[in-house]
């Protein structure tokens, strides 16, 4: 050892690494929560459909000290070149992305993980922040449920179900007080069976009501789909039992499947009063008003051929909802929300404004606001 | 050759050489070992999550191919070096000589000499403690408290350089001044009169008001905070000595790596290799020294230099060098006009290009004149890699910590403002910064929670 030594070991036992490197990933986790904001509109969950852990970009979790501004740094440096470098030379180009700081590879500065999370958990944190009342849980259906258990003991029953342990004990206590009596009477003979039970559940049937006339693009479509997203997970998550039902229209509704409401246009005039009337009348149909709450998002981009007539339909059926949301989403973002013909004369309404909510998108940002308007503290149950 | 005789071999070929390493105990590891330790910085290091993030991300890279640690030497003595467990023999070799030039600069450069040369026992031992620790008083403290010992591990100075002054004994204003102050002046502690209206005014200038300013944060924090339990100042003891430990790495980068490569460029060819290996070692040395476009790769850099010093006045001068030399003043007296032009160094700045949507970022050369790049590089390697901070006072009603940026170079600011949180929690009191931001000075004041 004076001079130079050698060892080898055996290191199979891996060490403090793997603590430290859980003990990170669970602050990543944490940090999840506080990008809730910019989550909400990120396409991988919106289209989770069925998956249950999604994989989200957070920044890089950086341990605080004094450091310099980053922005001083990445505008110049020296490098080396291969030989007969000429003031002028362009080394390298990129496209400029965000904010455009940094040369490649040269910090962490806008690095990002890439990180794995259930949506169970992720939509736990959203509704946390949302603070959400507790919605109006007393309109319930009662079912009878059959318990998977094969538990229940009965007197009467098929010899096949014969519980021979229970019967048997049945047996030992009656001769405890009489030993000198049969051994087995058929008074002591137990059944299985199945348990019957009952149960209230609560139900929630939400109607999505899409404007599929000529101007709702791939963005639209998008954004439509984040807000009805969070707002079906919540839904389910509150109730038993949650049904979706999808309308399209145009100059007529149409109830469709859940692709074709995202998916679906067409040219052409527009007249929500159709779907208002769809609405109305599959309530009446299936979801009576007694064992039902009843939600209702409509995503239109304002225009509409009889506002009045709308808005007249709209006072018959609006008292019967939870909560009905009106979602303006409209790219252009240069008109102000209760601008449009539909949203002008929603807003006059006493109906809608007892019973209604309203947001308007114009971008990806918009989403948790709009999300947090219709389903914030302030609604109140109807 | 086995390796262990290869070892002995290449420990004689450095002495040969002219070079006074410290011993080198060499250890074979596999890669998750040689990783750890990577991320870690030394083996048997206490726990922290920043560590656990460095080994994973470096983990991840490994195994995308992205980037290979060859090797890993650490300062102490004797110097501890990993090899990985499946390199070749040759690599083997090629490592262990490269050990040799920075085993050389531990033991005989300025910057290093004064080094704890036992710091992987020290922090052996402060592991298990911390662990202990964390059973008494809990993981989460512990960890929160590392949080904070860690902002300021770059803020310290080694003590018997830089004696840490006494704060000046509290004042209280009255007309019976020199009454109270009869036989207490000196206990009163920095943060006794937290009960007093907050100052929003901090001297012009540069206040001065300790005897001497010290840029021993964390040491001065740690000496005379009237918060901190005894087990927390030892886990800031610990932070802070591995910070002045780890401090000449900032300064001997360059030296250090052009040492170590013109150390194993020498080393081999002095083994009588054969054909083959000699291949083999030239092709891991080629993947080691390659020219960076955008940036220094020191390894490169520092040996091309250190090669042109030995042509000009012979192997003792890069020996010497080695001995007594930083980044900067390597730079600063050997960097000439014949060596910027063959190495083909330049400066270059990022320009934006187009306009939107299509903005293109574009790097340039901006100049090839060598008294331009020398210049910037040897500034470059003189500057800290952090704010240079100071205590400069205590204020003396309140005993609120007064911090002080030391040059005019802009701060970040929203990392100044959660450093400057985590200062209160160990000072236990007000803390300002006096510090550049966005091209101006201000005072940044966090106040603690007044109870």
């Amino acid at each position: 050892m004076n001079t130079v030594g050698l060892k080898t070991d055996i290191y199979d036992i891996q060490q403090k690494g793997n603590r430290d490197q859980q003990r990170h990933l669970e602050k990543i986790k944490g940090a999840v929560k506080e990008n809730l904001k910019e989550l909400v509109a990120n396409e991988n969950i919106i289209s989770s459909d069925g998956k249950k852990t999604v994989v989200v970009p957070v920044r890089y979790l950086d341990e605080y000290r004094f450091r310099y501004d980053p922005k001083i740094d990445g505008g110049e440096g020296a490098g080396q070149g291969r030989g007969k470098s000429q003031k002028g030379d362009v080394i390298t180009r990129r496209p400029a992305a965000g904010d455009g700081k940094g040369a490649p590879g040269e910090d962490h500065q806008d690095f990002e993980y890439l990180v794995e999370i259930d949506v169970e958990t992720l939509a736990g944190y959203l509704f946390e922040e949302l603070s959400l009342p507790n919605l109006d849980l007393t309109k319930k259906s009662i079912i009878v449920n059959e318990d998977e258990r094969f538990g229940d003991r009965r007197k009467k029953g098929p010899l096949a179900n014969l519980d021979k342990r229970a019967t048997l004990k049945e047996a030992v206590k009656r001769r405890g007080t009489a030993p000198d009596a049969v051994f087995i009477d058929n008074a002591d003979l137990r059944f299985r069976a199945w348990r019957e039970e009952e149960k209230e559940v609560s139900n929630a049937v939400i109607f999505l009501l899409r404007d599929i006339s000529g101007s709702m693009g791939e963005e639209e479509r998008f954004l439509t789909r984040a807000v009805a997203f969070w707002i079906v997970l919540f839904l389910r998550k509150r109730y038993d039992r949650a049904d979706i039902v999808f309308i399209n229209y145009d100059t007529e509704a149409f109830e469709v499947d859940e692709d074709r409401f995202f998916h679906e246009g067409m040219g052409g005039g527009t007249r929500c009063r159709s779907a208002l009337e769809l609405t109305r009348a599959i309530i009446e149909n299936r979801y009576p008003l007694s064992l039902w709450n009843i939600y209702g998002l409509q995503f239109s981009d304002g225009e509409d051929f009889d506002p009045e007539g709308a808005a007249a339909f709209l006072d018959t059926v609006l008292p019967w909802f939870q909560m009905f949301g009106y979602v303006e989403i409209e790219p252009e973002g240069n008109r102000g929300l209760w601008n449009s013909k539909l949203s002008a004369v929603y807003a006059g309404r006493g109906s809608f404004q007892r019973y209604g909510r309203a947001a308007r998108i114009t971008h990806s940002r918009d989403v948790w606001p709009a999300v947090k308007t219709l389903m914030g503290p302030e609604v109140t149950t109807g | 050759m086995n390796i262990e005789a290869m070892a002995a071999r290449i420990w004689e070929a450095a002495r040969e050489l002219g070079l006074e390493p410290h011993p080198v105990s060499f250890e074979v590891v596999p890669h998750h070992v040689l990783y750890e330790v990577a991320a870690y910085g030394l083996p048997n290091h206490f726990q922290h999550w920043t560590y656990g993030r460095n080994y994973w991300l470096q983990k991840q890279q490994y195994e995308h191919g992205l980037a290979k640690i060859y090797e890993l030497a650490i300062n102490s003595d004797p110097v501890l070096a990993y090899i990985l467990q499946n390199n070749s023999d040759v690599q083997k070799a090629f490592v262990m000589a490269h050990v040799m030039g920075h085993s050389h600069v531990f033991k005989c450069n300025g910057y290093w000499q004064e080094t704890r040369k036992d710091m992987p026992q020290y922090m052996s031992a402060a592991s298990t403690r911390f662990a202990e620790y964390e059973q008494v008083y809990g993981a989460l403290a512990v960890e929160r408290l590392i949080d904070r010992g860690l902002s300021l591990q770059f803020h310290v100075a080694d003590e018997h350089h830089e004696p840490v002054p006494e704060p000046r004994a509290a004042r209280i204003r009255t007309e019976f001044d020199d009454l109270l102050d009869l036989g207490r002046r000196a206990e009163v502690s920095p943060t006794q009169e937290k009960t007093a209206k907050p100052r929003h005014r901090v001297p012009p200038g540069r206040p001065n008001r300790l005897a001497a300013p010290t840029e021993d944060v964390l040491g001065y924090i740690i000496r005379y905070s009237p918060v901190l339990m005894d087990w927390e100042r030892d886990i800031l003891t610990v932070i802070r000595e591995e910070g002045i430990y780890l401090a000449p790495y900032y300064r001997t980068k360059l030296l250090h790596e052009g040492f170590a490569v013109w150390t194993h460029q020498k080393i081999l060819s002095m083994l009588g290799l054969t054909h083959q290996e000699q291949l083999e070692a030239a092709v891991t040395h080629a993947g080691v020294a390659v020219p960076h476009p955008l940036g220094i790769n020191p390894y490169y850099l520092g040996w091309k230099i250190l090669e042109k010093v030995e042509e000009r006045y012979g192997r003792d001068e890069v020996i010497r060098i080695a001995g007594e030399e930083g980044d900067a003043s390597l730079v600063r007296n050997y960097l000439d006009e014949a060596m910027v032009e063959e190495f083909d160094l330049y400066r270059w700045v990022r320009r934006e290009e187009g306009g939107r949507p299509n903005r293109d970022l574009v790097w340039v050369v901006e100049t090839t004149g060598w008294r331009e790049v020398r210049d910037w590089l040897a500034n470059r390697y003189a500057r800290a890699p952090f704010p240079r901070i100071e205590v400069v006072d205590v204020d003396d009603q309140r005993g609120d910590l007064v911090l002080w940026q030391v040059g005019d170079e802009n701060m970040d600011r929203r990392y100044a403002a959660e450093t400057l949180k985590y200062c209160v929690d160990l000072w236990g009191g007000d803390v300002k910064l006096s510090c550049n931001l966005d091209g101006r000075r201000e005072v940044m004041w966090r106040q603690a929670a007044r109870s």
